[in-house]
């Protein structure tokens, strides 16, 4: 009993090394794959609108709602060992005090799936993608060349507002994509604007500066025009 | 103790153990002044385990109680110093105890202070001028060969000797002390002096024919030829001892 | 079989400073790595979906503490006041920081709302000093399972040490 306990120990230990090892080369190979990602993001429209945090609050808040067109080729951050790319774009303005760093704030996002991971409700579907489940050729090659977009006045996920409650009339506002690159296993990154080793910096991916408008009144804004673009969240109650 | 274990005669870590155990005990109880067992090296190894161990206890119980961001000054020191100490505790175990498994003494030179005795790096000068004798053993086996391997050092002459664990360990894995001390006591001399009785000439299967010169084997034969004639044999008594 | 009574004290107290190394050693390494990522908790185990599909439950998340300027888009782990439960999830927004604290929102990728819901009363941003206590860079699917396992099934861990005792003990060098 003795001696099977030790076999069973041994060869846990080893099954344990490999697999140790294993993932540590696949967690490596994704720095010696090469990256040019490149992007071009323009404003479409921004609004500037009174709103409250949520229906039940008494608050009034100064909401911006902007509109972008995006293309992007992203499809040399898919290797092997990408489980998908978190996708976003923030808005980035200048506080108010002149001693803080500017504040951002995600206005879209997108979770970009690998051909390699599991269909879930959260990934996003580029509008006009085939129904990946019929055997479509433009299906498959969507499939194939993940990270690929070309968005036309694609509205917001979020409409955002500042801690102080007031956006209107702001400055120098930049939209920047960015995104986050989930692997199956190893060291999560994210995009860079200076190029590392055989990884490109992100080309393009950035708008002129351009300012917020004053608030309008909410009579005099089409309802059309501020909806938001709804994301596949599952939980869509109270956080968890 | 350890003539009553049984072990899995396939475990050859097992076989080790067993026969390292013995050791001590045989060096400690031999009929003709005994070794003293040392326990330095043992002794050093434990204290750095222990210490280290301290250190890692005591940071768990102010980790506990106070919290990280309270013991976040002492934490880095302190773990610093615990691998330190279980540098020093490895270091100590592969390079000073080398698997020493009896470290002792007998005769006149009995252990006095630990630390001029057994400097176990200076084995090869050695100590020549001691009336008694100091002994250390260190023992290996290789990987998936039954053999066990001893290094011994008497007063800084070094002794490599060898044998198949087959030697003492019976077939269903019971160790027998006799054939073990035999060995010793017939490989090492100071053992032999101090345990004759134990002392054999011919162990097991060794190549006998080189060391017999023949004017002496022409000798034997007449003594064999003479007691067959005669019908009393002098030699007998101690041929069957012998055997 | 190892009869301990019949072990020698030095072969005793060998044997048990061999279980208190094995402990030692995985408590020091942790304390290391605490002081290296400067994290009190630098590695967590994904106990909700609400980051789905990035993070599963049981997935094992690394942390680094240093560099305090975290950005939006990465994933920190926090603390709600009051409570001991940790939460991973994604800043969303970000402002303050230079001489004063750096507030953060976060949201779950699997939730439609933020996290303002979620945080202490009266709270409607994180502290990134006080609350956070690490940003995930690194990721290993899976095998912090056996921590939710264990926390489920509190006997578990019983029989856990208990095995692991015994093996230490059992087995020599």
């Amino acid at each position: 009993m003795h001696s099977t306990l030790v076999r069973a120990q041994t060869a846990f230990g080893f099954f344990t090394t490999v697999a140790f090892c294993v993932a540590a080369l696949i967690a490596l190979s994704g720095f010696v794959s090469p990256q040019t990602p490149s992007a071009d993001i323009k404003l479409r429209n921004v609004q500037v609108v009174r709103g409250r945090p949520n229906y039940y609050s008494t608050k009034k808040e100064e909401y911006a709602h902007i509109k972008f067109d995006l293309d992007t080729d992203l499809s040399t951050l898919f290797t092997w060992n990408t489980k998908q790319v978190f996708l976003y774009i923030t808005a980035t303005y200048p506080s108010l005090k002149p001693s803080e760093p500017p504040s951002s704030a995600i206005i879209w996002d997108a979770i970009l799936a690998s051909p390699s991971a599991p269909w879930h409700q959260n990934q996003y579907e580029a509008p006009g993608t085939p129904d990946t489940r019929k055997s479509d050729p433009e299906a498959q090659k969507a499939i194939a060349a993940p990270g690929i977009l070309h968005l036309q006045n694609q509205r917001p996920k979020y409409q955002i507002t500042d801690y102080t409650g007031k956006v209107a009339n702001r400055s120098d506002v930049v939209l920047e994509l960015g995104w986050n690159v989930q692997p199956w296993v190893g060291a999560l990154t994210w995009r860079g604007w200076s190029d590392w080793g055989v990884w490109k910096g992100l080309k393009g991916g950035r708008t002129e500066r351009f300012g917020f408008p004053g608030v309008k009144e909410r009579v005099k804004v089409q309802k059309e025009d501020l909806g938001t673009a709804k994301g596949g969240e599952g939980n869509r109650g109270k956080p968890a | 103790m350890t003539s009553s274990t049984k072990v899995p005669v396939y475990s050859l870590s097992d076989l080790k153990n067993t026969t390292d155990d013995a050791l001590p005990v045989y060096l400690t109880t031999l009929p003709n002044e005994p070794f003293k067992q040392s326990h330095y090296l043992a002794d050093v190894r434990l204290v750095l385990g222990y210490t280290a161990v301290a250190i890692a206890g005591v940071l768990f119980y102010f980790d506990w109680t106070l919290g990280w961001e309270n013991t976040k000054a002492y934490t880095g020191p302190a773990v610093l110093a615990y691998f330190l100490l279980n540098g020093v505790f490895t270091y100590w175990i592969w390079a000073v105890e080398k698997g020493t498994v009896f470290a002792g003494s007998r005769g006149k030179n009995q252990v006095t202070s630990p630390r001029q005795s057994y400097r176990p790096r200076s084995t090869s000068t050695g100590w020549t001028d001691s009336a008694g004798n100091k002994i250390t053993m260190a023992s290996k086996t290789k990987d998936h060969i039954p053999i066990y391997h001893l290094t011994v050092s008497v007063d800084g002459r070094k002794l490599d000797i060898k044998a198949p664990f087959t030697q003492w360990f019976s077939a269903d894995g019971y160790f027998v002390a006799k054939p073990f001390q035999q060995w010793l006591a017939s490989e090492i001399s100071v053992i032999g002096e101090a345990d004759p009785n134990n002392v054999v000439e011919e162990i097991g299967r060794g190549n006998v024919v080189d060391g017999v010169r023949p004017e002496k084997v022409q000798g034997v034969l007449d003594q064999i030829r003479k007691g067959a004639t005669t019908g009393s044999s002098p030699g007998s008594g101690k041929a069957r001892r012998r055997g | 079989m190892l009869n301990l009574s019949s072990l020698q004290p030095r072969q005793l107290a060998a044997q048990i400073l061999n279980f208190a190394l094995v402990l030692s050693t995985a408590f020091m390494l942790w304390k290391g790595l605490s002081v290296a990522t400067d994290s009190p908790s630098p590695i967590v185990v994904v106990l909700s979906g609400s980051m789905e599909p990035a993070f599963q439950r049981g997935d094992l998340l690394f942390l680094w503490n240093r560099g305090q300027d975290t950005q939006v888009g990465e994933v920190v782990v926090y603390n709600v006041r009051g409570k001991d439960i940790p939460i991973v999830h994604r800043v969303v927004r970000r402002f303050g920081g230079g001489t004063g604290p750096l507030r953060l929102l976060t949201k779950g990728d699997n939730n439609a709302a933020d996290d303002t819901e979620l945080y202490a009363r009266g709270q409607s941003f994180l502290n990134r000093q006080e609350d956070v206590i690490g940003s995930v860079v690194g990721y290993i699917p899976f095998v912090g399972y056996v921590t939710i396992l264990l926390s489920e099934y509190p006997w578990l861990k019983t029989v856990m040490l208990g095995l692991m005792g015994l093996t230490v003990v059992l087995q020599r060098e």
